[in-house]
C-alpha cells in the first residue's frame, strides 16, 4: 500500500506570469521529471492572457483567432483533460505528485480540492466541493459553465476549474481560481455555449474587495499543506525540469500543429 | 472487488489483452480496475490502422472526466481494427470493458512476448489483492 502523500517532500514555487506555452510545458516537465518521495506545488499567472483548451478537446475551426488577437489574447493546449478556460484574472495553481501516494486520480483530485477550499475559506471565501453534477465530453462548452462532481464552488457556482493528467508514475493537477471577470470572451470568440450560463464565481465578489494575487496563492499553498501534509519548503527549480520544460515548450505546447490538433 | 477474468494477460498499467479466433491477435483494452479508478469515461484517443507499437509504447490516451492518462501497447505489435463504437460511446469502457468496451484489436509481432505479462492471479496480487 502507499504511505500518503504525508510521506512526502513537497517543494513550493510561488512564480511570475509567464506564457501560455511555458506554463503548460513546465507543469508538464515537473511531471516527467518527477523524483521518488517528492511533490511539487507551484502558483502562477499568464502573460498574455491565454484561452487554454482540454487535451481532447474539440477547437480548431471554432473560434474567431484575428478577433482574439485583436483582443491580446494567446491560445495553448493543456496536457490535461477538461474544456476551455479563459485564464486572465486568475491564481492558477499545479500540484504534482506520485500517482499511488495521492491514492489514485480520483482520490487525488479530492485531497486537492480539500486543500484548496482550506485556503479560500482561510481567506474568507465560503468555498465548498460539490457533491453532483454530471460529467462532461471534452465539447461541452466552456469549462466555468458547469460544475463537474467534486469541483470547488461558491453557492453552486464553479469557482475552481481543475484538471488532470497522468504521466508515467507521476499525476499532474492544475487549475484557475477566478479572483474577478468571467468568461464571457469563450463565449464570444466561439458563438457557443449555454443559453442560460451560469457565470463563475469570484474570489473578489464573495469578498467584497480586489485580492492581491499573492496573498490568495499563499492561502491556497497553506490549505494544501494543511491536506497534503509532509515536509514543505521552497526552492528552486531544477537543471533537468528547466531543459524538459524548454524542450516541451518547442516540441509540442509552443507549435500551432499542438494548439489546433483538433 | 474488481473483475479479473482469468483467461485474460494484464499490465501493471492496467491493460488486459484477450485471444480472438485468429492466431496471434488480441484484443487489448484497460481492466475493470481501471475503469473504476478513473470514473466516467468521457472520450478515448485511438491510433491509426496499420501503426506499429513497441512494448508499452503509447498507442492511445483515455479521458474520464477531467483525467487523461495514456494508453499503454503490451506487447509490440500492429493495430488491425479500433473500436470505433467508443467514439459514440465512450462509457462502455466503463460499462463492458472486456466485451464491447475493448480498444484496439493487435497482431501480436512476437507471442514470446507474452511471457511476460501478469497472469490473472499476478494481476490481482499487484492490486494489492
Amino acid at each position: 500500500m502507499t504511505d500518503g502523500p504525508g510521506a512526502l517532500h513537497w517543494r513550493l514555487h510561488l512564480d511570475a506570469a509567464a506564457a501560455g506555452s511555458w506554463n503548460m510545458a513546465l507543469d508538464h516537465a515537473l511531471a516527467e521529471t518527477l523524483r521518488v518521495g517528492t511533490g511539487v506545488v507551484r502558483f502562477y499567472a499568464w502573460d498574455p492572457f491565454t484561452i487554454s483548451f482540454g487535451r481532447n478537446e474539440p477547437a480548431r475551426g471554432l473560434y474567431d483567432v484575428a478577433a482574439a488577437g485583436r483582443e491580446g489574447l494567446a491560445f495553448v493546449r493543456r496536457p490535461t483533460g477538461g474544456r476551455a478556460v479563459l485564464h486572465a484574472h486568475e491564481v492558477t495553481y499545479c500540484v504534482v505528485a506520485p500517482v499511488r501516494t495521492l491514492g489514485g486520480v480520483r482520490a487525488a483530485y479530492r485531497r486537492i480540492n480539500e486543500g484548496l477550499v482550506e485556503g479560500l475559506c482561510a481567506l474568507g471565501v465560503p468555498a465548498e466541493v460539490s457533491a453532483g453534477g454530471a460529467a462532461l465530453a471534452p465539447d461541452a462548452g466552456p469549462c466555468f459553465q458547469l460544475p463537474a462532481p467534486g469541483e470547488v464552488v461558491l453557492e453552486a457556482r464553479k469557482l475552481v476549474g481543475s484538471a488532470q493528467v497522468r504521466v508515467g508514475q507521476a499525476l499532474l493537477q492544475h487549475g484557475s481560481v477566478i479572483l474577478r471577470g468571467d468568461q464571457s470572451p469563450l463565449t464570444r470568440l466561439t458563438g457557443r455555449g449555454l443559453d442560460d450560463p451560469v457565470p463563475p464565481a469570484t474570489v473578489e465578489d464573495a469578498m467584497g474587495e480586489t485580492m492581491d494575487p499573492h496573498r490568495v496563492a499563499e492561502a491556497l499553498a497553506r490549505g494544501l499543506r494543511l491536506a497534503l501534509g509532509g515536509e514543505w519548503d521552497e526552492g528552486s527549480y531544477l537543471p533537468g525540469e528547466m531543459e524538459a520544460a524548454r524542450r516541451l515548450q518547442g516540441e509540442r505546447y509552443g507549435r500551432e500543429t499542438w494548439t489546433w490538433r483538433r | 472487488m474488481s473483475d479479473i477474468p482469468a483467461d485474460l494477460l494484464y499490465t501493471e498499467e492496467h491493460e488486459y489483452l484477450k485471444a480472438t479466433d485468429h492466431d496471434g491477435v488480441y484484443l487489448v483494452g484497460i481492466t475493470d480496475y481501471a475503469q473504476g479508478e478513473l470514473g466516467d469515461v468521457v472520450f478515448v484517443e485511438l491510433p491509426e490502422l496499420g501503426t506499429s507499437f513497441d512494448k508499452m509504447e503509447t498507442f492511445g490516451t483515455i479521458e474520464a472526466v477531467k483525467a487523461v492518462s495514456d494508453l499503454y501497447c503490451p506487447v509490440k505489435g500492429e493495430v488491425l481494427e479500433v473500436n470505433a463504437g467508443l467514439d459514440d460511446d465512450p462509457s462502455l469502457v466503463n460499462s463492458d470493458p472486456y466485451g464491447a468496451g475493448w480498444m484496439i484489436r493487435l497482431k501480436v509481432a512476437d507471442e514470446n512476448d507474452l511471457k511476460g505479462l501478469l497472469d490473472a492471479d499476478a494481476y490481482e496480487q499487484h492490486l494489492g489483492g
